[in-house]
């Protein structure tokens, strides 16, 4: 189902997750890689996208990459949205790149990481737009 | 160099934050409140700077801001929110610390919600989406930077505690005003300094700055000082003169050790402050004049009104209730280390200081100009840069002192340990194997050795040594003494050297005594109960 095709109540309950989302995989897959930038040294570079990928979530007792992250926290709801779509294939192909490559493997697993990104922080925005619209605070939700 | 707490259930942002701005000492990371204050509180007041996460994913035991019995949907709430739960907690105790706010700008409506929770001029928000080190950086030095400029104003260290900037703040209200002002609080503590660098400054008065130390005038020439004569007026008044009030006109006029004040000129004082207007000793004309005030004293000025030793009337004139006490030094441990560089900069920009830098350059053969203090250990600086180096054994000397002068002894202390370093050094010149990479041997590298202040702080004639071995005290016993007379001498001794030691501070004296400050009323009790005359020790102080 695409987001816009839920009842305001069951995105009421999804927003959250959405949330979640965003912040735990959206914003941690590319975390480390914006923060040396594109331009830093290729070993610098592979070892923040390294971390960035397998090591999205790094807590003391709790360490995943992002694919285990993106099962744990993908919507099942929202089965045909095109932003979940996007995120399965950047994941998977994510998940298929081999990180020892050279500069342009490594600049297009960068690349899939910042779709991964956009991807979640749409389905989030179009969340909050949505709910708007039915006359929903969501920072109230 | 700052000390910077994250708050964070993550790791890895306090790993970049470490890699990105190396300078910086970083704690945490903090995975939940409880951490985050106990740091806070280890820290003493040392963290300037707060970056704190939003999302917690942590245990609801560590969870802020959870209902009595929470269901699921309380426990993601919280955890998606947990962020301005401590910083809600944070602000309780402190309101001006720096935080950072780590949440996506715009979306989530973290930032309304921070907003409700006391975030205000002291909260960032840093859009932690779209973050990388440039801006991190930017953004954390900018922060660090308009912190330290209110840590000094000229010639004034504020420095970083709570009180301290508090006192800073209630200055800049009180400045405005047109109220006196008045400056409590230990002899040596910056009170004129502040008085003449800060109030009169920020006043926005165009008159001069005059200023009167009450105890340093003959009695007989206080009232012709402050109010001014009319030619005959007295022997020797041989022009009529203006006083202190007419010459601050317009402006601020300081009047140091206000309990000094004869009561006969208190009601002068009195009578201008309430006409504001000067009738100039042996004159019947009235001047009108426009003084912002401010008065300064090392005593309790209310005890005094209570012994009858100030007018009440006068004392209420003085507003005593926005009276700002300075604390001693010795309370100011936290800026200890900041101060002495502060006033060891200080030093170096005056010219006989600057002098023997140059004399010892030539002596050394050392090119360049530049100057810089540290702390510890040399820092990485421009080649030609001369280092005045306080080593860690001579820090210590320092911050174990207890500074009974204050801020006065603080900057004479430094003062003195730079020019009898430069000139030892100069005198040494340049000997074999001088020049290397040890702070010892570097030729860009003056040390302050501990020796030399060990030396200055025992002139001073307070020292630790002195404090560690105990008090010299007399006891002379005949047959017939009652062991509660034979302890009431020792007690009384005691208490005169505790006295001299906190220069007549009963509060210091009830925190040595009671672990209580506000015991003060109890020991000044005990002092009466012994016989001690608080007179006579008075004059043994000054």
């Amino acid at each position: 189902m695409r987001l816009e095709a839920l009842a305001v109540a069951q995105l009421v309950a999804l927003l959250p997750a959405l949330e979640d989302l965003r912040h735990d995989l959206g914003k941690y897959i590319c975390f480390e890689t914006r923060f040396v930038g594109l331009d830093a040294e290729l070993e610098t570079l592979r070892a923040a996208i390294v971390a960035d990928l397998r090591t999205t979530r790094r807590q003391a007792a709790d360490t995943l990459p992002a694919w285990d992250l993106w099962a744990r926290l993908r919507p099942l709801a929202l089965d045909d949205d095109p932003d979940l779509r996007a995120v399965d294939v950047a994941i998977n192909e994510l998940r298929e790149t081999d990180l020892d490559g050279p500069l342009p493997v490594l600049l297009a697993a960068a690349e899939g990481a910042v779709r991964v990104q956009q991807a979640t922080r749409r389905l989030h925005d179009r969340a909050r737009s949505r709910l708007r619209e039915a006359g929903v605070d969501p920072d109230e939700v | 160099m700052a000390d910077i707490l994250v708050i964070d259930d993550q790791d890895r942002t306090l790993e970049l934050c470490r890699r990105a701005m190396p300078d910086h000492t970083w704690h945490g990371p903090a995975r939940c409140w409880r951490q985050a204050a106990e740091t806070l509180k280890q820290e003493r007041g040392g963290i300037d700077l707060v970056l704190l996460d939003i999302h917690f994913d942590i245990p609801a035991e560590d969870l802020l801001g959870l209902p009595e019995t929470p269901d699921e949907a309380d426990l993601r709430r919280a955890r998606r929110t947990q962020g301005i739960e401590i910083l809600a907690a944070l602000r309780r105790g402190r309101p001006d610390l720096p935080v950072v706010l780590m949440t996506a700008r715009g979306g989530t409506g973290l930032e309304k919600a921070a907003d409700r929770h006391g975030a205000e001029e002291y909260t960032y928000f840093l859009d932690d989406e779209d973050i990388d080190a440039r801006a991190l950086r930017a953004q954390v030095e900018g922060i660090l930077r308009a912190r330290r400029g209110t840590e000094s104003d000229g010639p004034i260290y504020w420095g970083r505690s709570m009180d301290m900037r508090r006192i800073r703040q209630r200055l800049v209200t009180l400045a405005r005003g047109r109220l006196p002002v008045t400056l409590a609080g230990p002899t040596g503590t910056g009170k004129s300094l502040i008085a003449r660098h800060f109030i009169h400054s920020r006043s926005g008065r165009k008159g001069k700055f005059v200023a009167v130390d009450l105890a340093t005038l003959p009695r007989d020439l206080v009232a012709a000082h402050l109010f001014g004569s009319v030619r005959g007026a007295y022997t020797g008044s041989v022009a009529d003169r203006r006083g202190a009030f007419e010459e601050a006109d317009g402006g601020t006029l300081f009047l140091d050790e206000i309990a000094n004040l004869g009561e006969d000129l208190q009601r002068m004082l009195l009578t201008v402050l309430q006409e504001q207007a000067v009738v100039r000793v042996g004159d019947t004309r009235e001047r009108k004049v426009d003084v912002k005030l401010v008065v300064a004293t090392n005593e309790d000025l209310a005890a005094l009104v209570r012994r009858g030793h100030f007018r009440a009337d006068l004392f209420m004139r003085l507003n005593p209730a926005c009276t700002v006490t300075l604390p001693p030094l010795r309370e100011r441990a936290m800026d200890l280390d900041r101060l002495m560089v502060f006033s060891a900069e200080r030093s170096l920009s005056q010219d006989h200081v600057g002098e023997l830098c140059r004399e010892y350059r030539e002596a050394v053969g050392l090119p360049g100009e530049g100057l810089a203090v540290a702390v510890g250990e040399v820092p990485d600086t421009v080649p030609g840069t001369l280092v005045l180096l306080f080593p860690e054994r001579t820090m210590d000397l320092l911050r174990h002192h207890r500074w009974p002068g204050n801020l006065r002894e603080l900057v004479m202390t430094v003062e003195n340990a730079l020019t009898f370093s430069l000139a030892e050094a100069t005198s040494a010149g340049v000997v074999p194997g001088r020049r290397g990479r040890a702070a010892e041997t570097r030729a860009d590298v003056v040390q302050v050795r501990p020796k030399l202040v060990r030396d200055l702080l025992i002139a001073a004639g307070d020292t630790d040594a002195e404090r560690d071995d105990g008090w010299a005290i007399e006891v002379r016993v005949r047959v017939q003494d009652s062991l509660n007379k034979i302890a009431q001498d020792v007690e009384r001794q005691y208490f005169t050297r505790l006295y001299l030691q906190e220069r007549g501070d009963f509060s210091a004296m009830a925190r040595v005594l009671l672990g209580d400050a506000d015991g003060a009323r109890k020991v000044q009790l005990r002092f009466n109960q012994l016989g001690l005359k608080v007179r006579e020790l008075r004059e043994r102080l000054a």
